[in-house]
């Protein structure tokens, strides 16, 4: 199964549209009654970080969709950092929304009693599709950037967060598709993040969301071996898939080639060594090396 | 004043317990109890040796025999703590921003003023080192008359850079509670290092802008003249990225003889800077000598200083040396960039071959 890429000319709103539709000639969305965008909006940080879908793609899908004559809205997973009317408004969602004339949705998470266990490789994972997705042609719009947790934070992880009761498992991610097949997935990497952003200035759309990620992980030049949801899933020796468009090796070279940022709270080795040099020499430790039992 | 001052902290969170240790390394000074509504937040002020701790904090100044009240909770409850701890008769040190409104701040200082207790303000970039020794080239006279200066401080706000570890501080991002955006959490700064400069000064110009749709500016410049006519210009920002110990502030001043820039006395790599400061505070222990406080992490050793003047000059009877009247000052002039920012007379967009 191919994916198709496409360059965005620059960053105004007419390149982007001419970009997301040049992309879904080639790969359309099938039955298009109801559209439901899910992008990953988890933080808000500015779109130019790549750390979040940038807005103008989101806008651009929708007004594309619209104009084909699609009913379309945009659903928001919950997010452990900060409640989701004030990320969405944040990050500009609520002025896209009155725009179009579109609904926000809140995607809550399914009632336990509506939730199936999924076994992938051994491991089982528990999701449930949110009723605003049950009847719902879902397209999943990540943007293209590395992930402590999950390697890269791709289609298959922004829609295990929709999926999920809380941050998603790599069980969980894996599993999402089993849950909830996606009627297409678009990586935005109008700007990525590879321990630092960047420019990347072109899309990346497929229907199938592990290939979907087996491409974002190359261009993230992390080896698919440790994403482990990507393992879990589909393995790691079947070759890439085809790319009709600019290929891999000319989109990976507008990618950072820098590591996810250590997730680890601040730091042990830090922590530990900030407070051993206070003991050393009576310095007073900041609040951020204390350690856990100081609060 | 005899025996040891003593000083309770309300709010001990992030900036609250830097201050709680940093009085705790001082010679002279007890820590008998804290004020805070946050249970975490009390369990570490006692894990870190004081002896009792209060949700409440008027509870706390009628509760204790303190001298003096350190006030480290969100801007809009300056002037509500900070008047509990004076009518108890309390010297204050209050986190900037003073207050939310001059109308506010003033109230505070008048009641300071009227019991006799001395206030202290944490404007914390008068005490960076490369602006105390950028402050000491300028006192010479080596650059001369300063016709414009440029004073900036640029970082995340309430969030964090990636990974996040944390969830977003809800009072952070409400305007009732801060007051405003990054113009009253970091242009107050700039506003109180350049006054100190150039004395007092005029806004004369305003713009605010949005990276995100935040509910505050989080981009700001502001344009302002001393009356020994220093034109400056403020710039301040939410929107950039800090890992500590990197610090993004600048001050640069362009005098008719010659150029001061704090770019020249700051570190140049922040962390080698670190390693640096805590290597010679091991040789200072080493030596008998107590460690430069807070040295490794840079800004927070401006915040010790800052509060050890303060509390100096409390010991020793006189005006801390960023009082009150700087506090009330520094917000009005946040206050005039902001109605100047909504000024309706806005230069006209010039085009090609109309200007003459």
């Amino acid at each position: 199964m191919s994916l198709a890429s496409e360059w965005v000319a620059d960053a105004s709103p007419g390149a982007v549209r001419a970009a997301v539709e040049a992309l879904l000639v080639r790969v359309p969305v099938a039955s298009a009654d109801h559209v439901v965008l899910v992008p990953d909006a988890h933080y808000p940080f500015h779109p130019s970080t790549g750390l979040v879908t940038n807005p103008a793609v989101v806008e651009a899908l929708a007004r594309t969709l619209l104009a084909e004559g699609a009913t379309v809205d945009v659903g928001f997973p919950p997010s452990p950092w900060l409640d989701v009317e004030r990320t969405r408004r944040f990050l500009g969602y609520v002025g896209l929304a009155d725009r179009l004339g579109l609904d926000l949705l809140d995607l809550v998470p399914a009632r336990e009693a509506d939730r199936r266990r999924f076994a992938v490789d051994g491991q089982v994972a528990t999701l449930g599709v949110p009723s605003a997705l049950v009847d719902a042609n879902v397209v999943v719009v990540p943007s293209l950037r590395t992930d402590p947790r999950q390697g890269v934070a791709g289609a298959l992880a922004t829609l295990a967060a929709a999926l999920a009761d809380g941050a998603p498992s790599p069980a969980q991610v894996a599993a999402a598709t089993s849950a909830l097949q996606p009627t297409l997935g678009v990586v935005d990497a109008t700007y990525s993040y590879a321990g630092e952003p960047r420019a990347s200035d072109f899309l990346l759309a497929g229907t199938d969301l592990r290939e979907l990620d087996r491409a974002a992980a190359v261009l993230l030049s992390t080896d698919t071996a440790a994403i482990p949801a990507l393992v879990r899933s589909t393995g790691t020796e079947r070759p890439l898939p085809s790319v009709d468009g600019p290929p891999l090796s000319a989109l990976a070279a507008t990618v950072a080639d820098g590591r996810a940022p250590d997730v680890s709270d601040p730091g042990w080795p830090m922590r530990a060594g900030y407070r051993l040099y206070a003991r050393l020499t009576g310095d007073v430790v900041p609040p951020q090396f204390l350690e856990a039992t100081d609060g | 004043m005899g025996g040891d001052l003593a000083v309770g902290v309300v709010g001990v969170g992030n900036i609250g317990t830097v201050h709680l240790q940093s009085l705790r390394a001082m010679d002279g000074v007890a820590v008998p109890a804290v004020a805070d509504p946050v249970r975490t937040n009390r369990q570490r002020a006692r894990s870190l040796g004081v002896a009792r701790s209060y949700e409440d904090a008027e509870a706390m100044v009628r509760g204790e025999a303190l001298d003096a009240v350190v006030v480290a909770v969100p801007p809009s409850l300056h002037v509500e703590v900070g008047l509990h701890a004076i009518d108890r008769g309390c010297h204050v040190f209050v986190e900037k921003p003073f207050a939310t409104t001059p109308d506010a701040a003033r109230e505070l200082a008048s009641a300071a003023e009227r019991a006799g207790v001395a206030v202290g303000v944490d404007h914390t970039l008068r005490y960076l080192p490369e602006v105390v020794r950028l402050r000491a080239e300028y006192e010479t006279g080596r650059i001369g008359h300063v016709p414009l200066a440029v004073a900036s401080r640029v970082n995340n706000g309430p969030f964090e850079p990636p990974p996040v570890s944390r969830p977003v501080s809800g009072w952070q991002l409400d305007p009732d509670h801060t007051g405003g955006g990054a113009l009253m959490d970091l242009g107050v700064h700039l506003f109180d290092v350049l006054e100190s400069f150039f004395g007092p000064l005029t806004v004369r110009h305003a713009e605010l802008g949005r990276q995100l749709d935040l509910p505050y500016e989080d981009t700001a410049s502001v344009v302002v003249r001393a009356a020994s006519g220093t034109l400056a210009t403020l710039n301040c920002g939410f929107f950039q990225w800090e890992r500590p110990p990197a610090f993004n502030h600048t001050l640069r001043l362009d005098g008719v003889a010659g150029t001061l820039d704090t770019a020249d006395y700051a570190p140049k790599h922040f962390m080698r800077y670190a390693a640096g400061a805590a290597l010679e505070n091991v040789s200072r222990r080493a030596r008998g000598r107590e460690p430069d406080y807070y040295g490794p992490t840079y800004y927070y050793r401006a915040h010790f200083r800052a509060l050890a003047d303060f509390v100096e000059a409390v010991r020793a009877g006189r005006p801390p040396p960023v009082g009150a009247a700087e506090g009330v000052r520094s917000v009005e002039l946040v206050h005039e960039a902001y109605a100047a920012a909504e000024r309706t007379d806005r230069p006209r967009a010039v085009t090609a071959g109309e200007a003459r």
